[in-house]
């Protein structure tokens, strides 16, 4: 199970219905098991069905990070229009086998529906996701 | 041995380790990675000939993307 800290939660959504119509991504922060914060970032591609996050930032989101007393243990990307399940891209391109792969489908703003996977070898594992308050 | 820091945390590494040995070692692949080494991206063609030296900051990066 992943706990997920609320108002980190909750920042996550409202960065994620800014990008709007566009994929929105960052990165998750926190220890194992558990996330703290999270990092928005820019999605290079800027596009609405893909995202890309440059190298660059995440270093420099993961010295942030670390300044909190946290570490990277995933990444956070929207889907517009299609449900919160990883998609082939998403499994093909889902390289760390210790991340947290956390996908919010927004195809009912008003409820978005977020979902947490770890991905080893293109096989998806689905984790219980709890929001702490 | 030589002691450099890896993502943040001390690592122990043989001495003149090079990039490539250390990914290799971590067993990541290294076209899923960048690696930036001391602020500077590292060109993937220089991880085989960059040796790691004491007290070298290390970051490497899984590439982060995907699409519907």
């Amino acid at each position: 199970m992943i706990s997920f800290n609320a108002q980190a939660f909750q920042q996550m959504l409202e960065h994620l219905g800014q990008q709007v119509p566009l994929e929105g991504c960052g990165l998750l922060a926190g220890e194992q098991g558990a996330v703290c914060g999270v990092f928005p970032a820019t999605n290079m591609d800027h596009s609405p069905s893909t995202f890309l996050i440059d190298p660059a930032e995440q270093s420099r989101l993961c010295r942030q990070m670390r300044d909190c007393g946290w570490e990277l243990v995933g990444n956070y990307h929207s889907h517009v229009e299609t449900p919160a399940y990883p998609s082939k891209l998403d499994r093909e391109m889902a390289f760390d086998p210790d991340a947290i792969y956390l996908v919010v489908s927004l195809a009912d703003r008003e409820r978005p529906v977020a979902r947490a996977f770890r991905i080893r070898d293109g096989v998806v594992h689905e984790e219980e996701l709890e929001i702490a308050r | 041995m030589i002691e450099l820091i890896l993502n943040g945390r001390p690592t122990k590494l043989a001495e003149q380790t090079t990039v490539g040995e250390l990914l290799a070692e971590k067993q990541v692949r290294p076209e899923v990675v960048s690696v930036e080494l001391n602020g500077r991206m590292l060109e993937r063609k220089e991880f085989e000939t960059t040796r790691l030296r004491p007290g070298d900051q290390v970051e490497v990066l899984f590439f982060m993307g995907g699409g519907v």
